[in-house]
């Protein structure tokens, strides 16, 4: 009677198990309580997030290429600059296509990876990482300042840090929204969110404004000279890259601001009402000439 | 500069090139559209970067000294996209400007990618109105004026949209440790206790409505003719006068009605009794009276020695006009930028009630005391008493920055315009 009682309760036991484990994958499937299902994470493998970018067209026409200009800033691992960047691309392999004193800007195509090193940094010495950036986005600036206006990439000694303690920090760059900005001020390091290891930092960063690049650092070191996985490791698909900074002109507006010869000021605080009285003939300049 | 694709017409586009540059992109494409997932397959290594800088021929001078400026023509050759790119139909976003278009405070690139930008001025999202005395609509960024022309009406007129180019970046970041981890969950023991107690709910209905359907209907028809006879039983009708006053205002009365019928006496009898009542109220005899009237006439010439004339208002009601600038087209954090408000009476009536509102937007902060004001019509010989002058009125906006409130104390009169410019931090 017991072997026949025996299967019956194993069989009901597994049922409950089934049932109490059923609903953890659902929770975990909407980021941050948002409702919102995102098939992209920065948790995926380099390449992916930019892949599907430039398919929807963030990088331009297929036959036009746009290089948009990553700048990559070194915060608080030493004076002067805080380090050396070494661009890898073009095939050149461990030597790198360019290298330069933090921060160095160079042009990367939108939606490839490319692998940059960090190195000569005063506060860790004899350290060399590789990290990568992946560009998924591009920006629009005025004709003449694409390197006015790069896309900041930041890593601080405490990236640098936690990197060498095995650790993989991923940062998601992401240009805020004006209109929720809130008049916060602009921070110096840049305003970094810290969020949960299985936070999904692509999809929260979109929440709050558009992700632009992916930064991927960890402690691995550089593959042996000649063998096969240095080819793919400096390489990453041998995508080209823009390095000559071109030559930048101001643009000056037609209509200048207006003159007012006697300049008037209010008395008030910041918040309140004030008297304003005029003594001054505004003018316009148009042009050269005085309207 | 060199150009990798130069436009028709341009010198450097040869003539002989043509087919061979005409026949691979449109090949490039038709692959593409036959194979829309095949567009990010194209090797980079055959891929031409584009270029986009500016001619050389962009030259400012300026005279030291008068402090005029002078522009050079300014020679931009936009290199036209060969293959127009396809866009997978599940992401609007991707329909973006030509990427290798100037960029900057072009409006489309300003409307489709407005988080690149600082944009001041205009009127976004609900108009601005009126409700209740109350006015509604004023979001950030919004600029509008606001004022009462000589007939009473009041007018709301937004301003021009100023955008300056000015990303601002932030970041998320996770730190993992990219360990690979192999874990067994199992359910050690489960108890559940459940007692079944005794619960009694009353609810009563808080609303009841039932809708009865009729379930059956029955319906007779007659035919058309239909006699109806009514009959009165019995009608009684009783009247009754209620009340009956008859007042006979004579001095005398002796007369006697008898059945319809008057006798002789009764005659002469009334007729004694008209001589009397005449006797006694004659108390003034007719008399007569003559007169002789002279026509006349009357001629006159008038002489005009004033005019008094009404003035018809033939001049054009008073319309306002306002136009905001920026000194720069691009800022980054901390820069101080110098907007400049210009507005102008077109018309000929005056103005009343003038007053421009501007919501800065979160990443601007207002410069203290940075407000000036000047007019059209004045100049430094103005008197100060007689100078036109307003206030400012500085709010907090709940949206991290302030409301400016530009008020003018006098009406603005006909072709009188005026200037205020004030100064903002970008954050």
């Amino acid at each position: 009677m017991l072997q026949g009682i025996l299967p019956t309760i194993v069989i009901r036991g597994a049922m409950v198990v089934v049932l109490f484990s059923w609903t953890a994958p659902t929770s975990a499937q909407s980021p941050s309580g948002q409702n919102v299902y995102s098939p992209l994470s920065a948790r995926m493998p380099p390449g992916i997030v930019g892949r599907w970018s430039a398919q929807a067209g963030r990088s331009g026409s297929p036959r036009q290429m746009y290089f948009q200009p990553v700048e990559v800033r070194l915060v608080d691992t030493g004076p002067s600059g805080g380090g050396r960047v070494t661009w890898y691309a073009m095939g050149r392999g461990r030597e790198g296509i360019a290298t330069g004193v933090a921060p160095h800007a160079a042009g990367l195509l939108v939606g490839a990876t490319y692998r940059v090193g960090i190195s000569d940094m005063p506060e860790f010495p004899g350290v060399t990482l590789y990290p990568t950036i992946e560009v998924i986005d591009r920006l629009h600036p005025p004709s003449g300042q694409r390197y006015e206006f790069p896309i900041p990439v930041e890593l601080t000694g405490e990236d640098i840090r936690l990197a060498l303690q095995g650790k993989l920090v991923t940062r998601v760059v992401f240009l805020e929204e004006p209109r929720l900005s809130a008049g916060n001020e602009q921070t110096r390091p840049m305003m970094v969110h810290d969020l949960d290891p299985k936070a999904n930092a692509l999809a929260e960063a979109d929440l709050v404004g558009r992700p632009m690049a992916i930064l991927r650092l960890g402690s691995r070191t550089a593959p042996s000279e000649g063998s096969a996985e240095s080819v793919h490791f400096f390489n990453m698909g041998r995508q080209p890259i823009e390095l000559s900074r071109p030559a930048t002109t101001k643009s000056v507006s037609r209509v200048g601001a207006p003159h007012v010869r006697r300049s008037l000021r209010i008395s008030g605080t910041t918040t309140g009402t004030a008297r304003i009285r005029s003594t001054g003939r505004p003018m316009l300049q148009v042009a050269g000439g005085v309207r | 500069m060199k150009l990798l694709a130069a436009p028709p017409g341009h010198p450097e586009r040869s003539e002989g090139s043509q087919p061979a540059a005409l026949v691979t992109p449109v090949l490039l494409g038709m692959l593409c559209v036959l194979f829309s997932a095949g567009c990010a397959s194209v090797p980079v290594s055959t891929l031409q970067p584009a270029v986009e800088e500016n001619a050389s021929a962009d030259e400012i001078s300026t005279a030291s000294g008068t402090g005029s400026v002078r522009f050079a023509a300014t020679s931009v050759v936009a290199v036209a996209p060969r293959i127009q790119p396809v866009y997978l139909p599940a992401m609007p976003r991707q329909q973006q400007v030509d990427p290798a278009g100037p960029g900057g405070p072009d409006p489309a690139v300003v409307e489709e990618f407005p988080d690149e930008f600082v944009i001041d001025g205009g009127d976004r999202g609900n108009p601005v109105h009126y409700q209740s005395y109350l006015r509604y609509g004023v979001e950030t960024e919004d600029t509008i004026a606001e004022y009462t022309d000589d007939e009473g009406a009041s007018h709301i007129l937004p301003s021009n949209r100023v955008a300056l180019y000015a990303p601002r970046f932030a970041a998320t970041r996770t730190v993992q440790l990219p360990v690979e981890g192999f874990g067994i969950e199992r359910m050690a023991a489960s108890h559940r206790l459940s007692r079944e107690v005794r619960l009694t709910t009353r609810e009563g209905p808080r609303q009841h409505e039932a809708q009865a359907a009729a379930v059956s209907a029955r319906v007779r028809s007659r035919p058309s003719g239909l006699l109806s006879e009514a009959r009165t039983a019995d009608v009684s009708r009783l009247l009754r006068t209620g009340e009956h006053v008859k007042l006979i205002n004579v001095f005398g009365d002796t007369g006697d009605l008898v059945a319809e019928r008057m006798d002789q006496a009764d005659v002469a009898r009334l007729a004694r009794s008209l001589e009397n009542a005449a006797a006694w109220a004659g108390d003034e005899a007719p008399r007569a009276t003559a007169s002789t009237a002279v026509g006349q006439s009357i001629q006159s010439t008038p002489w005009v020695s004033s005019y008094t004339g009404l003035e018809i208002q033939y001049k054009q009601i008073g319309e306002l006009k306002i136009v905001k600038l920026a000194d720069r087209d691009s800022a980054r954090s901390d820069d101080v930028v110098l907007f400049t408000l210009r507005f102008d009476n077109v018309g000929e009536r005056p103005l009343t009630k003038v007053r421009i509102i501007d919501n800065l937007s979160p990443r601007l902060e207002y410069v203290e005391d940075s407000a000036t004001l000047g007019f059209t019509d004045e100049d430094e010989k103005t008197p100060p008493a007689e100078a036109r002058g307003g206030q400012i009125t500085v709010d907090d906006n709940e949206q991290g920055s302030v409301v400016l409130v530009f008020e003018l104390d006098e009406p603005l009169p006909g072709g009188v315009g005026g200037v205020i410019t004030f100064q903002a931090r970008v954050r």
